[in-house]
């Protein structure tokens, strides 16, 4: 309790909110923690969903990443912004756990024998099936086509709505290559989609 | 007539982050070109639907499975996972520098252990001795005298009576002030053992003795 005062002391010195709930989560507030998983629960959970592709599996990294920011969020700095942070521990656990077994991608007609994408093919597993019925499923399922380096720019910008400013800080790259990459997997996507229309 | 408009300008052109040159002259070509027109809306399109897609809610049962993990995550480690955990760390990161740890830790443990064997046995080759403090004084049936035992330093381990440590080191000057000997199988000695359950044990063992009788200190043997 002491140390919760002391925390709460010294953040209320502090003109950084999020450096603030950093500080006391160090000193053990239990509630920093929580407020943190209030605000960033739904975006984790979905920008691990889109780069992995698969609900369970969405599920699963979620918990991690938030092992890891429990792990880490005291050593947060406030150099950058908490939401920024989070993406950039986000994106880096969806990397390092999916790079293993290579992001789930799937070839494009013109790449794989002449056998088509069909992104609504009913013949896949049940979520997949279950997407069928969502307004976005071909775009759910065209995604997965996109190299991952391209679709992380993509859900950045498109389903995430950051800024280009945004994305260049998470992925540590210059807000030309963020142009760049948007534009290629928008134009991959494009492409998928008019294949499967 | 192939559109030259790249597909980074139309989609830049889309999130407004073209600079004034670029989106002057691609706005001068979408007035005359209608494959770039084409283009742009098919874009457009794309860019509508991703995000007119809605964000799905994290499972209910989330928050109380992240809660879990944590919990176990901040349960200390055992003291062997930790030593996996770093033989696991450094086997990675050089298994020859491993390899060599290993060895290190096996001739170190090797050399303790026969440090304290050693030890053991040097322990075993020396005559413990009892000594007056505090004084009890215990009647001597045999000859009439008093013998006195410090009972509070004598220890029952599993190899018999012994002295505790401390005591021999301190006082070793007692070995060598020894007035005489009394053997285990003398009249005297008898006596002393039938007194004595704690004398009859060394007798056994076959340890001698060093303790004070009536102010002389004698060996019993």
């Amino acid at each position: 309790m002491a140390a919760i005062m002391v925390a709460t002391s010294a953040a209320s010195l502090s003109s950084n909110p999020d450096l603030d709930l950093a500080t006391r989560h160090r000193y053990g507030d239990p509630q920093a923690f929580e407020e943190v998983y209030s605000r960033y629960a739904q975006m984790i959970f979905n920008l691990a969903y889109r780069m992995s592709g698969h609900l369970e599996q969405a599920e699963d990294l979620t918990q991690e990443v938030f092992l890891r920011i429990h792990r880490h969020l005291g050593r947060f700095n406030g150099r950058s912004t908490l939401k920024t942070w989070v993406y950039r521990v986000t994106l880096n656990h969806c990397r390092s756990k999916l790079g293993r077994r290579k992001y789930p991608m799937q070839p494009l007609a013109d790449e794989n024998d002449g056998e088509g994408a069909n992104l609504v093919d009913e013949r896949r597993d049940p979520e997949d099936r279950a997407m069928a019925r969502d307004a976005g499923r071909q775009i759910s399922l065209a995604l997965r086509q996109v190299k991952p380096v391209f679709r992380e720019a993509v859900v950045l910008r498109d389903l995430q709505g950051l800024s280009y400013d945004e994305i260049a800080e998470i992925l540590d790259v210059r807000v030309g290559t963020v142009r760049s990459r948007i534009a290629r997997g928008r134009e991959r996507l494009r492409v998928v989609l008019e294949k499967a229309s | 007539m192939t559109c030259q408009v790249s597909a980074e300008v139309l989609s830049a052109y889309l999130d407004e982050q073209l600079d004034a040159r670029e989106a002057r002259e691609l706005g001068e070509r979408l007035e005359t070109c209608p494959e770039c027109q084409a283009r742009l809306e098919s874009l457009r399109k794309v860019v509508d639907s991703l995000r007119s897609i809605n964000e799905l809610p994290p499972p209910s049962t989330l928050h109380q499975a992240v809660a879990r993990r944590i919990a176990l995550a901040d349960e200390p480690p055992s003291l062997l996972d930790r030593f996996e955990q770093s033989l696991s760390l450094l086997n990675r990161q050089n298994p020859i520098l491993a390899m060599f740890g290993v060895v290190i830790a096996l001739g170190l443990f090797i050399y303790l252990f026969s440090y304290s064997l050693q030890l053991h046995e040097e322990r075993d080759a020396t005559i413990p001795v009892i000594f007056q403090d505090p004084p009890t004084a215990v009647a001597d049936p045999a000859a009439g005298s008093r013998l006195t035992v410090a009972e509070r330093n004598l220890v029952l381990s599993e190899e018999g009576l012994w002295v505790e440590e401390g005591l021999l080191v301190e006082d070793g000057v007692a070995a060598d002030s020894v007035s005489r000997s009394i053997a285990f199988d003398s009249d005297a000695g008898r006596a002393l053992l039938t007194a004595h359950r704690e004398l009859a044990e060394l007798a056994e063992l076959g340890r001698g003795v060093v303790l004070e009788l009536d102010g002389e200190v004698v060996r019993l043997e």
